[in-house]
């Protein structure tokens, strides 16, 4: 399968030059969850989960409400129990681990609100185990870089919703967890903090932190995420890199763009086994079917003459796959 | 991202880090502070009542009621002089703390000293000592505050003798509102007429019982009866007055007992009080959802231990305080009651006798925790503030059960039902408390109703705690069914 053109959207969260990869090879760094599942009376949450964190990645757990984002969550923070299934961090049970190594922001936001922000974080950072001056240095340098130094002595009551959760933001990471698991991170956030937010996690994750995220918004999993699972109804039903999942539906599409404009039209439509092209701002765009060879357009056109000014087959788009994977359960994509 | 130096101590255990914010929050708190002021006043105000009732009586003693004594026509042969001393000498045999504190004076000279101080103002009776003048003059003097009473005795011209009206002492507030003094009673011919501002109930009673006497000698002379004989007649009977039961024996004893009222009343508000602040605490964690954090960082029966203890000690630090003003207070009773002129130090100023200070620290802290337990189990079921009182009632019921069982032991310590309940550990803190204080309870029993709410609370905490766990991210009201569920230890999620 021929691909002239790279895709336009790579994961910006690739490892930089300094980032640390830290022992994939054996498959024991990081998170590991091994065909988990877990019900609540007759409704199965999660249904034989296996996914794989290594340490300096971000990983996306996307699918709508209801899929078994938090419950999976939950039990990788041992907050609830799996029936079935192991849930491993470096090898180790997480019940191990999971106070000391692990930062946890929960879906639903919650802080004492008679308490200052300062006070709620030293608590917390007591909580998972570290005190001392060197944790108020943190809780100053967390307060300063996510501009909350003007609140910094209110009581959590008093903030905005925005600021309330950037102070729980800082509440999980104050420990310095290995493993962060960020449950809806962006939602209720405004752009400006919602940039903030991504460039620190880029940061943790180029020094060695795991991240676990669950979000709506595809362009935060492109921006972000080396790998992704796609969860529906419990289950995965696409797992890998980002372009491992656009590819999962076995789908390719085409762009085809020549001058003049309308000859990329006819000669698309001049194949019988194509459906009907579409004009897109790229040029024309066509869903290749399953056993349809690309190359043979491109071979037509320089048969013809036609001067082409693009030519690229990719699978679909993040979004365009989630509609398709998801099928009639579209619920509260892309909308938060 | 900042090494991890040598600064950063590690931190205490979870339950710890949950106790110290619990008891910092609370101490913090204004209420918390308002309450232990004005608990160490009331107990200040407390050691000093019995000063306060010593002093006013001993007031009462030094200054007696001056009570003027006019004899009427044909009162007595003695004259008012004699009249008088000898009301006196009727006085002095009444026992202390039975007696009224009046001072008898003859009229004429106690009108002869007030002429003295004030010539303007004499006042003088006429000869005779008929009752209406008598009246007229001395009741302006009452009204005036000039004499504290006065007991006039004389024959009565009005009245037939023994006519089957009142008999003895006539008690009217003549002075008081004018009206009053209505027709005297007589018997043998006698009447006295006892007048002050505001007569009190037990007047009448003082009244008949120093005239009467009187009286009866008057007759036995008028029929005929030798001085010697009169002397048989009169002579004084013993009387001693004596209650069996151990209760109210003695003043230590009714000390002790109201002591234990007030004891049992601070029982019942600290489980009360202390346990809605856990209760609070659950709910309102649950309903701000600050417990996902929590659970995701420390173990649910962590955050139960840290909770209650974290209240519990500043439970403590408040009956500290308390305890320690009362320390203070006995410690420095001495120079104080000199400070103050009060003779007869250590009974005077009131302080806890020590085993029921150590009864009441063990049986406080027994009862908070046992419902402290309770409380954060059965408030894990609700999720919000406005559902609280739905889950916790079952507390609530068995405090007020084990209050009114308490109650109950006040007038029969070994009742049954009370030795029993005495030994059900939900009761145990205020039935044995009250019981082992009223009462001498063997040893086997208050050591076994230890023993047994101890259990309770280990096992109460281990079921609170399941029960926590599982409710924790239930974020709805909770069923009983669905509790039960948990605690009989199916897996309910």
């Amino acid at each position: 399968m021929a691909r002239l053109t790279p895709l336009g959207t790579e994961p910006a969260g690739s490892p930089g030059p300094g980032g640390l990869k830290v022992a994939g090879q054996n498959g024991s760094a990081g998170l590991t969850i091994e065909e988990v599942s877990k019900s609540f009376g007759d409704l199965t949450a999660v249904n034989g989960v296996s996914l794989h964190v290594e340490p300096g990645t971000v990983y996306g757990l996307i699918g709508p409400n209801g899929a078994g984002k938090t419950t999976t969550m939950r039990m990788v923070m041992t907050i609830l129990v799996p029936d079935r299934g192991q849930i491993r961090w470096n090898g180790r049970p997480v019940a191990e681990v999971a106070s000391r190594k692990f930062g946890y922001l929960p879906e639903e936001r919650g802080l004492y609100p008679n308490m200052t922000i300062r006070d709620q974080l030293r608590f917390f950072a007591a909580l998972h185990g570290m005190a001392g001056p060197a944790v108020d240095r943190e809780i100053d340098r967390w307060i300063e870089r996510l501009a909350l130094g003007e609140h910094a002595a209110k009581k959590v009551e008093e903030l905005s919703k925005g600021n309330a959760q950037k102070v729980q933001f800082i509440a999980a990471l104050l420990h310095h967890p290995e493993l962060l698991i960020l449950d809806e991170p962006f939602s209720g956030l405004d752009p400006v903090n919602v940039h903030i937010l991504k460039n620190t996690l880029l940061d943790l994750a180029r020094n060695g932190t795991a991240i676990l995220l669950s979000t709506h918004r595809m362009e935060h999993v492109e921006e972000l995420c080396e790998r992704m699972a796609l969860i529906k109804g419990g289950s995965i039903v696409a797992e890998g890199t980002v372009t491992d999942v656009r590819r999962s539906t076995g789908r390719l599409r085409l762009r085809l763009a020549a001058e003049p404009g309308e000859r990329a039209a006819e000669l698309l439509a001049s194949f019988d086994e194509l459906p009907p092209a579409r004009p897109t701002p790229f040029g024309w765009e066509v869903q290749l079917p399953a056993a349809f060879r690309a190359q043979a357009v491109l071979e037509r056109a320089l048969a013809e003459g036609l001067s082409i000014t693009r030519f690229e087959v990719s699978p679909p788009s993040l979004e365009e796959t989630y509609v398709m994977l998801m099928g009639g359960e579209v619920n509260g994509a892309n909308n938060e | 991202m900042a090494p991890i130096t040598s600064e950063l101590r590690p931190a205490p255990a979870g339950w710890w880090v949950v106790a110290s914010r619990e008891f910092t929050m609370l101490v913090r708190n204004g209420a918390y502070i308002v309450t232990t002021v004005i608990g160490l006043l009331l107990l200040v105000g407390f050691s000093f009542l019995p000063a306060l009732l010593d002093y006013l009586a001993a007031r009462d003693e030094a200054h007696p009621l001056k009570i003027v004594v006019v004899a009427g026509p044909g009162a007595t042969g003695m004259g008012e002089d004699g009249l008088a001393q000898a009301l006196e000498n009727a006085l002095k045999a009444v026992p202390a703390g039975f007696r009224p504190h009046w001072r008898f004076v003859p009229a004429h000279r106690a009108l002869a000293d007030l002429g003295a101080t004030d010539p303007e103002q004499a006042v003088e009776l006429p000869p005779g000592g008929d009752w209406p003048q008598v009246q007229a003059k001395l009741d302006p003097l009452v009204k005036q505050g000039r004499i504290d009473g006065y007991l006039w005795i004389g024959q009565s011209k009005e009245e037939g003798t023994g006519s089957g009206q009142f008999p003895g002492a006539d008690v009217g507030a003549g002075a008081g509102t004018g009206t009053k003094a209505g027709p005297g009673a007589s018997a043998g011919g006698l009447t006295a007429r006892f007048t002050r501002k505001e007569v009190s109930n037990t007047d009448m009673g003082f009244v008949r019982a120093l005239v009467e006497p009187l009286a009866a000698a008057e007759r036995a002379v008028a029929a005929g009866l030798s001085p010697a004989q009169l002397a048989i007649l009169n002579a004084p009977t013993d009387i001693e007055v004596r209650s069996i039961s151990p209760r109210f024996s003695d003043r230590a004893q009714i000390f002790s007992e109201i002591l234990t009222y007030f004891l049992l009343i601070a029982l019942y508000m600290a489980a009360v009080l202390y346990g809605n602040m856990i209760t609070m605490g659950v709910v309102h964690e649950k309903s701000n959802r600050v417990v996902e954090l929590l659970v995701s960082a420390v173990r649910p029966i962590h955050i139960l231990v840290g909770k209650v203890l974290g209240i519990g000690l500043a439970g403590l630090l408040q009956f500290g305080v308390w305890t320690a003003g009362g320390l203070a207070i006995t410690l420095f009773s001495d120079p104080l009651q000199q400070f103050l002129r009060l003779e007869d130090g250590s009974s005077l100023l009131a302080s806890i006798p020590l085993p029921i200070l150590l009864y009441f620290t063990v049986f406080f802290l027994l009862g908070y925790f046992l419902y402290a337990v309770l409380n954060a189990g059965l408030a894990s079921m609700a999720s919000r503030v406005e559902e609280m009182n739905a889950v916790i009632f079952p507390g609530i019921t068995l405090i007020m059960i084990a209050y009114f069982l308490a109650f109950a032991s006040f007038t029969r310590a070994d009742n049954p039902l009370v030795v029993v309940g005495s030994l059900i550990p939900f009761f145990t803190p205020m039935v044995m408390f009250t019981r082992v204080i009223l009462i001498p309870v063997p040893a086997w029993q208050v050591a076994l109703s230890i023993v047994l709410t101890l259990a309770t609370i280990v096992g109460g905490l281990v079921l609170s705690a399941r029960l926590y766990h599982a409710n924790i991210l239930r974020f709805r009201r909770v069923s009983w069914k669905e509790a039960w569920r948990t605690l009989a230890g199916r897996r309910a999620g």
